[in-house]
């Protein structure tokens, strides 16, 4: 009797720690985490649309949401985002791989409802606030603790008559390096 | 002759299963610590941070969804009435009230399985703040039933299981909210069920 209460008592000690270890160790080991499904939608500097109501996917399902994101690699350059257009509301956040969100807004926080912003590393913000390029002269600078990350921009369709409206503000929105423009 | 090794073999049994049962209850019970509840509903406005919870950040590796930033919105789910039990596909229930300050805000349905129910096509199966019909309080009252209600009808197709209740909030200072004045979430209120 005892010996048995001794097993089941070192048991759940055993448990207990090895909850806590497993628990502590997913974010490492997960292998369908947000940063290894964006890495496999393709290249970097890129908004990719994602489908709506996938399952499994990225987007939750939500089926007023659209979704698009940029992966993108700053330790050369800085990436620029730009989008205007007409939307219904539009959002932005961006997330290191990690998916810690680092910075979000939304139209409504942006100047003129107009999307432009540019990442940038400690580093290169150092050398911006020297000189600041023509080309990013209107952009929001933000500072980007890592090298690289991904961006979320995010629309709504209240109904099916914006879709196609929803898609070209999605599809004329660029993430590219800041000397691309 | 066996007692020690099957004794070793007993505690590492024990350890081992109990540890992988209650890591993937823990993951799909909840979304770590941190909620903000209101009735029903529930939200998690740090589980995308860098703040969140062991919990919560292994439940979001997880899952490997993309989550709304701070200020894009806030997610609510419910999964049990205002009363307490939980949303069965064989009750109507209906949802009604205001919500807290928004832009824009969406009223959906998901299985268990966070995936959108199984409802017809020509069915209404999502509401948003723009195509629900309010009274002039600028109050709404949506009746979510898999049989056509009158007014705002939700949709929940044939499906008999239990479902969630998805509000999604969208810039909105809720998160942030310093509680000096009290959230009005809309109310899950139960009327009748049918035999499953």
């Amino acid at each position: 009797m005892g010996r048995l209460f001794y097993v089941v008592l070192s048991g759940i000690a055993g448990a207990a720690l090895l909850h806590i270890i497993i628990i502590l160790a997913i974010p490492a080991y997960a292998e369908r985490d947000t940063w290894t499904k964006i890495t496999a939608l393709g290249p970097t500097e890129f908004f990719h649309l994602l489908p709506p109501n996938k399952p499994g996917g990225l987007t939750s399902a939500n089926p007023f949401i659209r979704t698009a994101v940029c992966r993108f690699d700053i330790t050369e350059e800085p990436v620029r985002v730009t989008a205007s257009g007409l939307a219904y509301y539009w959002s932005l956040a961006i997330f290191d791989p990690g998916a810690n969100e680092v910075y979000s807004m939304n139209d409504r926080t942006a100047t003129d409802k107009k999307l432009d912003i540019a990442v940038v590393t400690p580093l290169q913000m150092i050398g911006y606030r020297k000189s600041l390029p023509e080309t990013l002269a209107d952009s929001v600078l933000i500072e980007f603790p890592g090298t690289t990350g991904y961006l979320v921009l995010r629309t709504v369709t209240p109904d099916s008559s914006w879709d196609l409206i929803v898609r070209e503000f999605l599809s004329n929105a660029l993430c590219q390096s800041a000397d691309a423009y | 002759m066996f007692r020690v090794p099957a004794t070793i073999a007993a505690i590492f049994l024990i350890a081992f299963g109990g540890a992988m049962l209650t890591a993937v209850y823990a993951l799909k019970a909840t979304i770590g610590f941190g909620s903000i509840a209101i009735g029903p509903w529930t939200a998690w406005p740090l589980a995308q941070t860098e703040q969140a919870d062991p919990y919560a950040k292994a439940h979001r590796a997880r899952a490997g969804q993309l989550l709304l930033g701070d200020a894009e919105g806030l997610v609510f789910v419910a999964s049990s009435d205002s009363a307490g039990s939980r949303l069965s596909g064989n009750c109507d229930y209906v949802v009604s009230g205001r919500t807290p300050p928004a832009r824009f805000w969406t009223l959906h349905t998901t299985g268990t399985d966070e995936a959108l129910l199984q409802v017809d096509q020509s069915f209404p199966a999502a509401y948003h703040s723009q195509n629900v019909l309010k009274t002039q309080k600028g109050e709404f009252s949506i009746g979510v039933s898999g049989q056509p209600k009158p007014g705002n009808w939700l949709a929940t197709g044939e499906t008999s299981r239990p479902f969630k209740l998805v509000l999604t909030l969208f810039d909105t200072p809720t998160a942030g909210s310093s509680r000096l004045i009290e959230l009005q979430m809309p109310e899950i209120l139960r009327e009748e069920c049918r035999d499953g």
